[in-house]
């Protein structure tokens, strides 16, 4: 390692002298040690103090120890003010599983919506083919087909139009709704509600539903009635799913 | 009547503390404290006397490296002071403002003291150029104050 004392000897040794302990006959209390540390007394006092605990050795323990501490707390209460709020902690927690939103993204995807297609039309040309070999009129089966993919296309358009809706939810911050909870719910086979003076979206989705997390569904079922951020208008008539007979 | 040595050097160390801190400083103040000093008065106490002119001095003269290498120099000097003491960890860069009572006792190494003013801990050849700076104004100002040649020793022919 390289020295730089070589010739500096007069230089280290007065200063040895000027710090040198010097038998004082005040010594400072802890009130000023503390708001030295602080930082909260004027220049003069401070140098004064400095001078005082550089040449004393028992102050400047006292001094060192109150540092320590001073800057063990600094650093809790720094480390403390890093940890996350509340609402990123959930957020953070929940981050893994897939929101409902992400589950009706999936399931509005093209390729979804071009497999249902698919399928119905499937459905519909076995149908087209089946009926006709078991029931008379023909005609009658063609229009029994010609129903059918209206009802496809009306399906198409209203997974359209939850597409394009669902984008327009906050995020909820407790999103907990699973696979189980939607079905089940019969969402096509709905039934009025009207709606009272204290209800929220949230609070109707907990006393007819019993779960609180599906209230951005009954808000896109009912869209027409507001915004989602606001309850529903008192003595409007909403719509809300039925649970099925068996759940 | 003859002040107390110990009182004066308490006085020069408010001084010390001031540099230590960079903060500036008046040789007018460092001259008047001189002033008061006995004939009598121990060679320690005038070496502490004209040292402290000597950095005052050269911290309102000097530009600013040689005002950063004094203030590392004296951090240097006056952490070799006392009973050796350091935080288990420490950071030298954290010594921005310290004083005298911050860096007693925390035996800096000389790129640590360099790294306490933001500079270059490589650079070994600072002390070196410092030191010859304020070894000529210890003896120009040894003479203007004392009117007697300056000790050997501060003339680094010992």
């Amino acid at each position: 390692m390289r020295s730089v004392e070589g010739d500096s000897s007069f230089f280290s040794r007065t200063i040895a002298h000027e710090a040198s302990p010097i038998q004082h006959e005040e010594h400072p209390d802890l009130d000023l040690l503390l708001a030295s540390l602080e930082g909260d007394i004027v220049p003069e006092l401070q140098s004064k103090l400095s001078a005082h605990i550089a040449t004393c050795e028992g102050c400047r323990a006292k001094w060192r120890k109150l540092a320590d501490s001073l800057h063990q707390a600094t650093q809790t209460q720094m480390s403390r003010s890093r940890a996350p709020t509340f609402d990123v902690y959930l957020r953070e927690r929940i981050a893994p599983r897939s929101t409902w939103v992400e589950w009706l993204r999936s399931l509005f995807e093209v390729r979804t919506v071009a497999f249902v297609a698919a399928s119905a039309a499937a459905v519909a040309l076995v149908l087209a083919v089946a009926v006709p070999l078991v029931r008379q009129p023909v005609v009658r089966t063609s229009q029994q087909i010609e129903t059918l993919d209206e009802r496809v296309a009306n399906l198409q358009n209203r997974l359209d139009v939850l597409t394009q809706y669902s984008d327009s939810i906050p995020y909820p911050v407790s999103s907990g709704i699973t696979v189980a909870d939607l079905m089940a719910y019969d969402w096509q086979t709905l039934v009025p509600y009207v709606v009272q003076p204290t209800d929220s979206w949230e609070g109707i989705a907990e006393q007819r539903l019993g779960n609180a997390d599906l209230w951005p569904l009954i808000w896109l079922l009912n869209r027409d009635v507001g915004p989602s951020d606001a309850p529903p208008p008192w003595g409007t008539s909403i719509w809300l799913p039925t649970p099925w007979p068996d759940s | 009547m003859a002040l107390d040595p110990a009182m004066l050097r308490e006085d020069r160390l408010l001084f010390w503390d001031r540099l230590l801190r960079g903060e500036r400083v008046d040789p007018a103040e460092c001259r008047e404290l001189i002033a008061r000093l006995a004939h009598d008065v121990p060679p320690e106490e005038k070496s502490g006397c004209i040292l402290l002119l000597a950095s005052v001095c050269l911290a309102r003269e000097g530009n600013r490296a040689m005002r950063r290498n004094l203030r590392a120099a004296l951090r240097y000097w006056f952490s070799h002071s006392g009973t050796k003491e350091r935080p288990e960890t420490f950071d030298p860069r954290e010594l921005q403002d310290g004083g005298l009572e911050t860096v007693a006792g925390l035996y800096l190494s000389w790129p640590e003291a360099m790294l306490s003013v933001d500079g270059n801990p490589d650079d070994y050849t600072a002390m070196k150029r410092l030191e010859r700076r304020l070894r000529a104004k210890c003896v120009e100002e040894w003479e203007r104050q004392f009117n007697t040649p300056a000790p050997d020793e501060i003339r680094e022919r010992r």
